[in-house]
């Protein structure tokens, strides 16, 4: 399913753009208004991350990754540019993230249906705290040590394991199914082209 | 690198999150292109857990964002879609781009050539002014020169070896002996050559030679001048092996009394 939906991004269709945004819009969001904290900036930061993708939609090579982490990749670096300008530095605000992460009435997160929610809590913090810092907040393994305080081994290893204990998890069939819920919730609610 | 090992170096996991050198990016793609099955099916793996870990930590956006993103890029330009006009303008775009670099190619190199005659030129005009400084230099020397066989009070003074038929050089001083006015020029005219020694000006005062200075033999114009002594009543020239000269006279060329 995703071979057809590269092929036809790819050509420019739009509805494949409308696709992706449908199944992705809340996993890149969740990263993205964690680096830059302002809703506003966060979504501006979104908007900006697809039409990147739209325009360099040719230069996706699906032999590289698949196209979430090529999303995951724009999304993040644009966050962490966004957080570099001036403008941001100067109107850093001090929200209360718990706030953010809890909005009321349209935050269902369908992978909440699945349980998978429950599963991920189940991680060790220290694991998850890896994976925000690196793999989310774009913080090389090296960064993270600095900020950490834990040896560079220490962070491959975890790291390593933590993906590994995420792999138990999230297979391809459950993956597919939460995509699939995520386009579905969109058509219910009349949002899907 | 085998397989096994490089699926356990967390190589893959960096270059899906992005944080791999250039140089491990090129190893990764190599072992994807020896194996790519099996890294290909691991970076699968890595991806969807990732993938699951951020969709289970989604937050949704506000409901009207997507219809403001999809608006944002129906505003981008289709790359695929040209126009037919542009078809055609490509061509005769180019060439009239060849066109001009090729007329700024050949202005500049026009420019460098004139700027290459101009250094030329100037150098010439260098070289002129120059030469007009020493014929200036030369012509006020000259009437100096003049100024002195002209004034009543110069008085000739013929200097030579020996005496009578042993005379074999002679030259003149011209010497003005008028305090105010006081000049001594020699005329090398009749000099001889210098053999390796160096020629020494003296002045015969109250019996005893006194230096008057080195002579130059290549001073223009062949006369040179030298600080007047007035109660000089003789001059002489000798020879000296050391080119500052002697402070009394090594060998006595010529005399001559005035």
């Amino acid at each position: 399913m995703q071979d057809q939906l590269i092929i036809r991004l790819k050509q420019q269709d739009r509805a494949a753009i409308g696709e992706l945004y449908d199944a992705y819009n809340g996993a890149l969001y969740g990263v993205v208004l964690r680096i830059v904290q302002s809703p506003e900036l966060a979504q501006q930061v979104l908007q900006d991350t697809f039409v990147k993708a739209w325009r360099n939609a040719t230069s996706y090579d699906a032999a590289k990754g698949r196209l979430f982490t090529w999303l995951l990749n724009i999304a993040r670096n644009t966050a962490i540019d966004a957080t570099r300008t001036a403008h941001y530095q100067n109107s850093r605000k001090t929200d209360n993230l718990d706030g953010l992460v809890h909005q009321p009435g349209g935050n269902t997160l369908n992978t909440d249906v699945l349980g998978v929610r429950e599963v991920v809590d189940s991680l060790d913090e220290k694991y998850k705290l890896l994976i925000d810092l690196v793999y989310f907040q774009g913080y090389t393994q090296e960064e993270a040590a600095e900020e950490t305080g834990i040896p560079l081994g220490t962070i491959k290893t975890r790291l390593r394991y933590a993906i590994g204990e995420l792999r138990k998890v999230f297979t391809a069939t459950l993956l597919a199914a939460a995509a699939s819920l995520s386009q579905l919730a969109a058509w219910a609610s009349g949002t899907a082209q | 690198m085998d397989l096994q090992s490089f699926i356990q170096s967390g190589l893959l996991e960096s270059y899906l999150l992005g944080q791999c050198t250039r140089g491990e990016r090129a190893l990764v793609e190599q072992m994807l292109a020896e194996h790519p099955e099996a890294v290909r099916a691991e970076m699968a793996a890595i991806e969807q857990a990732l993938e699951g870990y951020a969709q289970s930590q989604a937050i949704a956006p506000p409901t009207g964002l997507k219809g403001q993103i999809m608006a944002a890029i129906g505003r981008e330009s289709n790359p695929l879609y040209k126009p037919s006009g542009s078809r055609s303008l490509m061509p005769a775009a180019l060439l009239v781009l060849a066109l001009l670099a090729a007329i700024a190619g050949w202005l500049f190199f026009q420019k460098n050539k004139m700027a290459d005659e101009n250094a030329a030129l100037g150098k010439q005009v260098a070289d002129i002014e120059l030469r007009l400084q020493n014929c200036d230099q030369s012509n006020q020397d000259l009437r100096d020169i003049i100024q002195v066989l002209r004034d009543p009070d110069t008085r000739p003074v013929k200097i030579g070896s020996g005496g009578g038929a042993d005379q074999k050089v002679q030259t003149y001083v011209f010497s003005n002996t008028n305090p105010e006015r006081c000049k001594v020029l020699l005329d090398m005219a009749g000099l001889p050559a210098a053999d390796g020694g160096y020629f020494q000006m003296w002045a015969i005062v109250d019996g005893k030679p006194q230096s008057m200075g080195m002579i130059d033999p290549k001073t223009p114009g062949g006369l040179q001048e030298f600080d007047c002594l007035p109660n000089a009543v003789a001059y002489a020239i000798s020879v000296e092996d050391k080119p500052e000269g002697n402070p009394t006279p090594t060998t006595v060329l010529m005399v001559g009394a005035l």
